[in-house]
């Protein structure tokens, strides 16, 4: 079973995209699921915590690793050596904190970066080496593990720095900030502005840029899926040409994602069409019972496979980091996509099978299909005689087609109308 | 021409040069390996004229004549003015400063002589006299660096290089030894003179030489024996064999000198061999094949020397290299080879240089010479004789020259990486169409060849990592043409998606058109393939879309170059070029098959849709495969499908008529399945898409006629699963293909929609077309052309009046179906936002009800407030 679960697993993909701080929840989730042998992902989480300063942090995963009681060797040196970093740090820049926090100084500061930097420098003794003294204690706060301050001194650094490659790092490290700190709202700012970020600058190459945006991608994932319109703004920022690039060329596992946010927000416009067509092109690069089931459902219509697919969903969702919380949300959405079709190309249904179909008790199923008629959402009846929904399709008369597209309504909205009231202001401005 | 004489011209610069400094000398060792043969130029002629003028004038001289001299003299000055853009090119030539000279020093004597012992001269003499002296001296002043070097440097006239020059121009074949004589005369009067940099050719140069240059040779005078077969290389009366011939005897003595010598001489021998392939594309076959067989010979040769150079070099390692990005050495030549040999020996003289030796030239304009030599000598041979395959067996061989140069190239002139990457490259267009098999033995050919350890990890790892070495070069066309290679190995091993990626992720489709032919040329020959690719791998509407553009032209035999269409327009120069991008018949894709992919492709598309299209006259149509169709059904009498396109025209109207199983027996009795490996696969695959495209027509010819059908009686029919089948109807409902069709899931059956009270076939867009009248179809046409009209209209008044600014989205607001409201609605918007400046037009969405003349103000209005600030 184990073994099976981690099938469809992409937390190693995935890693290759994000920074040690932002795999330590993934690799928790692993643990809980009970994916992997315990040991392995206890070993991968020491030599992630290794690469940070989180000393706790560290020492416990290496007991529990170990199972013992005992302190990680070298465990009393480091926590000193932190906290003296800490201290020093906290000394360093306590002149600059207290220049920012200065109700006064703060009043004065404008948009302007550069006004801003002289007008510190004139009036308060600010140098710019404290800003770098300043980008390196935001580091160590977030490698110690205090996303909180370390989001918070990010975001004094980005008014005031003026170098590039700080502001680009610090961008970087609000984010992942923001993200560990579950700050959804801020980290949704701060992945638009580095979107505009990575879309604005110059980079040397291509292959840079599609890295950074390979990264914005990932990172999103934290916070679409969590964000409470998340699902919106993912499909939005991932169906941009530019980002469906990146996905195509570096991440193609993020089909699952775009396919179970756009099943959910089925109501879309266009969505839909513009993920079946993705998944056409992308497909023979990566599958999944999500992606999978969406292609049985939209491209072959072939819904036995689908109801096989979306019977693996549910594993496959419940065991993601990401979308474990949507289970309900997406099986009820798939339902009713598959329902869609199904009554779009029958006329008569039988309600055993799309009960079948659909992964429900018969009686459940019957249940279903009347609370879908009485929201009127569909135009049907049941006959309870032969088990079977018959749904009234409306077509109208070739006469009423005609009038229909030759009408429009209203007598004087009609085609003889439409190019007069058009010509209208031509004729009237001259 | 112009490049004709060009070359030319530095041929004979360089024999001028070469008398004088070596350093020129060397240079030219450089040049003639680029040079081709030579014609007699317009310099040559030019100077000839001047020569004769100055002759004329030395007569003059000596008959003391002076007003013939004044006469000369002008005509002398004419002739240089004539000779203007020569001179500017390369200087004055000797020949006229030391006229200038000579007649500077007669006229000095004279007026001494004249003014001990005057003569008597006649008034026109006299007066001759007096305006030489005038003319000449500007031109004293003029040439006076010229002269001065001269003076300093006199060469006496019959040993000048200029006369040995015009010598050898005149010199009928027995002249030659003559000639070769008077240089060597030239050569030992020079060295006794005070000459810099000529001090070390010694006094068995000068005897030997004399008598037959080349046959005694021995390794003290290979360099002046090079020297003067060099001299006469590319002049018409040279004898290319004999020429040839001397250099091999010459590469002979070198075996007794060193290495360097030996490379040197390589580098003349290889132009040389190169000069003697000659051949003629525009021969017809059996003539071609009747006189080429001697450049075969002659290439194997080449293939042979070129080995031998790569194989002295990788013997001297790092003492000597062949390249071109360096300062030439400074020394003579005799000097280099005497402390060339004093390192190799290891006796450490006082001045050997540490630094390596260095031949000014380049390898790989060698190699990727003897690359296209093949190419052009596969071109001349008849591909069905044994003799092309003779021919052919010879790639093995150039392809281990070029993983040999490669690895040298890496090893030693890692500098060159783009040198390294023309090799890579050259190797790539050997292999990349090869099928595994062939590759396989190749390879291990080549490794057995170069002795190495068989490493072959097989075709599609080999292209690709020799491709993603050359990804990283700075010069975009080898990584353009990198990348059709790899793509088209990648489609010929049917991995049709990760090519077809590669075509859009590289936007080769955008770049291609700036490039040159013969990348083009690729270009289409990958295009071919992908679209193979697509039809192996089943994919049938892909391989007739990418095919189409190809096939549809007409000129495929041109867009892969191969094969001259006969009865073209186009001049004899574009169709010798033609004729010499043709790709070697080894490497053709077979047009046939070509063709019978994408007929096939296309029916099994485009007949259902003709079968649609009896509904609907709006579907686009594959004009080349409906042509062939017509044609096909003028015909009066249609006789048994003889070859792949009848049986395919034939396929065709099975199909059309929903006759799965004669469909499907015409297309399997095509012969050229063969041709594709796995054929048997591929056939089956055919069969299944015939079944379902015969399903489809059958809907379309047939629904009018039923009321129901039962899904297993059309699954018996096709011979498809229950399941296929209701695929195929869920699909074509789906896509609104059949419309008032929906199934019946208790019966198991396909029901048709129950016609309507008054006898119109119920159905949305299109409607089941039999049950229409003419009437009502025409009114239906109508409606949606006058629907198309204004919505056209409106498009086009919008673009002409953009402060109107209908956007798209109200546009969409209002949408197909839901009638005029939500139009006017958008047209509301649009004229509350011109009227007030562009505040929203949310408010307006439902305008509609708004009177026309109202809105017509509001938006003119609006259109003349924005034209101000515009």
């Amino acid at each position: 079973m184990a073994v099976d679960k981690a099938q469809y697993d992409l937390t190693l993909e995935m890693a290759k995209h994000l920074d040690p701080h932002l795999i330590l929840p993934l690799l928790d989730h692993l643990q809980e699921n009970e994916m992997y042998p315990v040991k392995d992902i206890l070993k991968a989480k020491l030599a992630i915590v290794e690469q940070t300063d989180m000393a706790g942090h560290h020492n416990e995963i290496w007991q529990e690793l170990n199972e013992t009681e005992n302190d990680v060797p070298g465990h009393s040196e480091r926590t000193q050596k932190a906290l003296e970093t800490f201290d020093l740090y906290e000394r360093e820049n306590q002149p600059l904190f207290e220049m920012i926090k200065d109700p006064n100084v703060a009043s004065q500061l404008k948009s302007d970066k550069q006004f801003n930097i002289q007008l510190l420098t004139e009036e308060h003794g600010f140098k710019v080496e404290m800003l770098d003294k300043f980008y390196e204690g935001a580091l160590f706060q977030y490698a110690i593990g205090q996303y909180a301050s370390a989001s918070d001194m990010l975001y004094h650094l980005l008014i005031l720095s003026t170098d590039a490659e700080k502001i680009a790092s610090a961008m970087w490290g609000k984010l992942a900030s923001d993200i560990l700190n579950q700050d959804w709202p801020t980290a949704l700012e701060q992945i638009n502005s580095l979107k505009e970020f990575i879309d604005q600058r110059e980079y040397g190459s291509p292959v840079e840029q599609l890295q950074q945006r390979t990264w914005l991608v990932t990172w999103a994932l934290f916070v679409f899926f969590n964000h409470d319109n998340g699902r919106e703004k993912l499909l939005e920022l991932f169906l941009q040409p530019t980002y469906l690039n990146v996905i195509q060329t570096a991440v193609p596992w993020m089909l699952r994602y775009i396919t179970i946010s756009a099943v959910i927000q089925k109501k879309q416009r266009g969505v839909l069409k513009e993920l079946i067509r993705l998944i056409r092109n992308e497909v023979h690069v990566y599958r999944d019972p999500v992606v999978d089931f969406v292609e049985a459902l939209f491209v072959d219509y072939d819904f036995e496979t689908a109801q096989t697919k979306l019977a693996q969903c549910g594993d496959l969702i419940a065991s993601d980091f990401f979308v474990q919380d949507l289970y309900e949300l997406f099986l009820e959405n798939a339902r009713l996509l598959m329902f869609e079709n199904y009554c779009r190309i029958h006329q008569v249904l039988d309600i055993t099978e799309l009960s079948e179909r659909l992964n429900m008790a018969p009686d459940a199923g019957e249940k279903w299909i009347v609370n879908l008629i009485r929201d009127a959402r569909m135009d049907a009846k049941i006959d309870a005689a032969t088990n079977t929904v018959v749904i009234r399709t409306q077509c109208p008369t070739i006469h009423a087609q005609i009038m229909d597209k030759t009408h429009w309504g209203e007598a004087a909205m009609g085609p003889c109308f439409r190019p007069q009231s058009s010509a209208a202001p031509v004729t009237q401005a001259r | 021409m112009r490049g004709a004489a060009a070359s030319s011209d530095e041929s004979d610069s360089e024999s001028d040069a070469s008398d004088a400094d070596s350093d020129d000398a060397e240079a030219g060792f450089l040049r003639a390996t680029a040079r081709s043969g030579g014609i007699r130029s317009h310099r040559d002629k030019r100077f000839d004229e001047l020569r004769k003028t100055a002759h004329a004038i030395r007569n003059a001289m000596k008959a003391s004549n002076w007003v013939n001299l004044a006469q000369e003299f002008d005509n002398l000055q004419k002739g240089v003015r004539k000779a203007h853009l020569i001179v500017a090119r390369e200087g004055f030539p000797r020949f006229y400063i030391r006229q200038l000279v000579q007649l500077q020093d007669y006229i000095t004597q004279f007026a001494q002589a004249q003014a001990q012992s005057p003569k008597k001269m006649s008034p026109s003499s006299q007066k001759a006299f007096n305006t030489m002296k005038q003319k000449i001296r500007p031109h004293m002043t003029q040439h006076a660096e010229a002269v001065a070097a001269f003076r300093a440097n006199p060469v006496d006239e019959e040993a000048s290089a200029d006369e040995a020059d015009e010598a050898a121009q005149k010199a009928a074949d027995a002249e030659e030894v003559r000639e070769l004589e008077i240089k060597a005369q030239a050569q030992a009067d020079k060295n006794g003179g005070a000459a810099p940099g000529f001090t070390t050719v010694g006094k068995q140069g000068k005897s030997v030489v004399k008598v037959n240059a080349v046959a005694n040779a021995t390794p003290e005078t290979i360099f002046p024996c090079l020297r003067s077969l060099m001299e006469i290389r590319g002049k018409r009366s040279t004898d290319r064999a004999q020429q040839v011939a001397d250099l091999e005897q010459l590469l002979k003595v070198a075996d007794h000198a060193s290495a360097h010598a030996r490379v040197r001489v390589l580098m003349i021998l290889l132009p040389a061999l190169f000069d003697s392939i000659h051949i003629n594309l525009n021969a017809n076959v059996t003539e071609m094949s009747a006189e080429s067989s001697a450049p075969f010979e002659i290439w194997t040769k080449a293939l042979h020397y070129a080995n031998r150079i790569l194989a002295e070099l990788e013997e001297a390692g790092d003492r000597l290299y062949v390249r071109n990005d360096m300062p030439g050495d400074e020394r003579d030549v005799d000097e280099i080879e005497k402390l060339y040999r004093a390192v190799t020996s290891g006796k450490k003289g006082a001045d050997a240089p540490t630094e390596p030796f260095v031949v000014p030239g380049s390898l790989l304009a060698l190699i990727t010479r003897v690359d296209s030599a093949y190419t052009t000598i596969l071109q001349a041979a008849d591909p069905h004789s044994t003799e092309y395959y003779d021919r052919l067996t010879a790639e093995t061989r150039l392809t281990a020259l070029l993983v040999r140069a490669e690895s040298y190239h890496r090893t030693h002139l890692a500098a060159l990486t783009e040198d390294l990457n023309e090799l890579i490259l050259r190797r790539i267009e050997h292999i990349y169409y090869k099928p595994d098999a062939i590759l396989e033995i190749v390879e291990s050919r080549i490794h057995a060849m170069l002795a190495e350890e068989p490493h072959y990890k097989g075709n599609v790892a080999l292209v690709h990592d020799l491709c993603v070495a050359l990804y990283k070069s700075t010069d975009a066309r080898t990584r353009a043409r990198a990348a059709l290679c790899h793509i088209f190995n990648m489609a010929l091993h049917n991995h049709f998606h990760r090519a077809r990626d590669m075509v859009l992720m590289s936007h080769l489709q955008d770049s291609v058109n700036g490039m040159d032919i013969s990348t083009q040329i690729l270009h289409n020959r990958m295009i071919a393939q992908l679209g193979l690719a697509a039809f192996r791998s089943g994919l049938i509407k892909e391989a007739g879309m990418i095919l189409g553009d190809l096939l549809g032209s007409g000129r495929v035999k041109e867009l892969l170059a191969q094969g001259v269409q006969r009865f073209s327009d186009k001049t004899p120069e574009e169709e010798k070029l033609e004729r010499q991008r043709q790709v070697p018949f080894h490497m053709h894709l077979n047009l046939e098959l070509l063709e019978c992919v994408f007929l096939v492709s296309t029916m099994l598309y485009e007949v259902p849709q003709i079968a649609m299209s009896n509904f609907d006259p709006r579907r686009r149509l594959n004009k080349p495969f409906r042509r062939l169709l017509e044609y096909s059904e003028r015909r009066l009498f249609t006789g048994p499908p003889e070859d792949t396109r009848d049986h395919i025209l034939l396929a065709s109207k099975a199909l059309a008529s929903a006759d799965w199983q004669r469909c499907d027996q015409y297309i399997r009795a095509i012969k050229i399945w063969e041709l594709m490996p796995a054929h048997e696969q591929i056939k089956d695959m055919l069969t299944r898409h015939i079944r379902k495209e015969a399903l489809r027509t059958y809907f379309f010819i047939h629904s009018p006629f039923y009321a129901s059908m039962a899904l297993s009686r059309l699954a018996d029919m096709v011979s498809l699963s229950v399941r296929e089948v209701h695929a195929v109807v869920a699909r074509m409902i789906m896509s609104d293909e059949l419309p008032g069709v929906s199934l019946n899931q208790a019966e198991g059956t396909l029901r048709f929609q129950q016609r309507s009270a008054n006898g119109g076939v119920v159905g949305t867009g299109i409607g089941l077309g039999a049950e229409l009248s003419r009437l009502q179809s025409l009114a239906n046409v109508y409606a949606d052309k006058a629907a198309t009209l204004i919505e056209s209209n409106e498009r086009l008044l919008d673009a002409k009046t953009q402060a109107l600014g209908l956007t798209s989205d109200h546009v969409e607001e209002g949408g197909e179906r839901t009638g005029y409201g939500g139009r006017g609605g958008g047209r509301g918007g649009r004229g509350g936002r011109g009227g007030r400046g562009g505040r929203g037009g949310g408010r307006f969405t439902r305008g509609g009800l708004m009177g026309g003349s109202r809105m017509g103000s509001l938006g003119g209005g609006g259109h003349h407030m924005k034209s101000q600030p515009a």
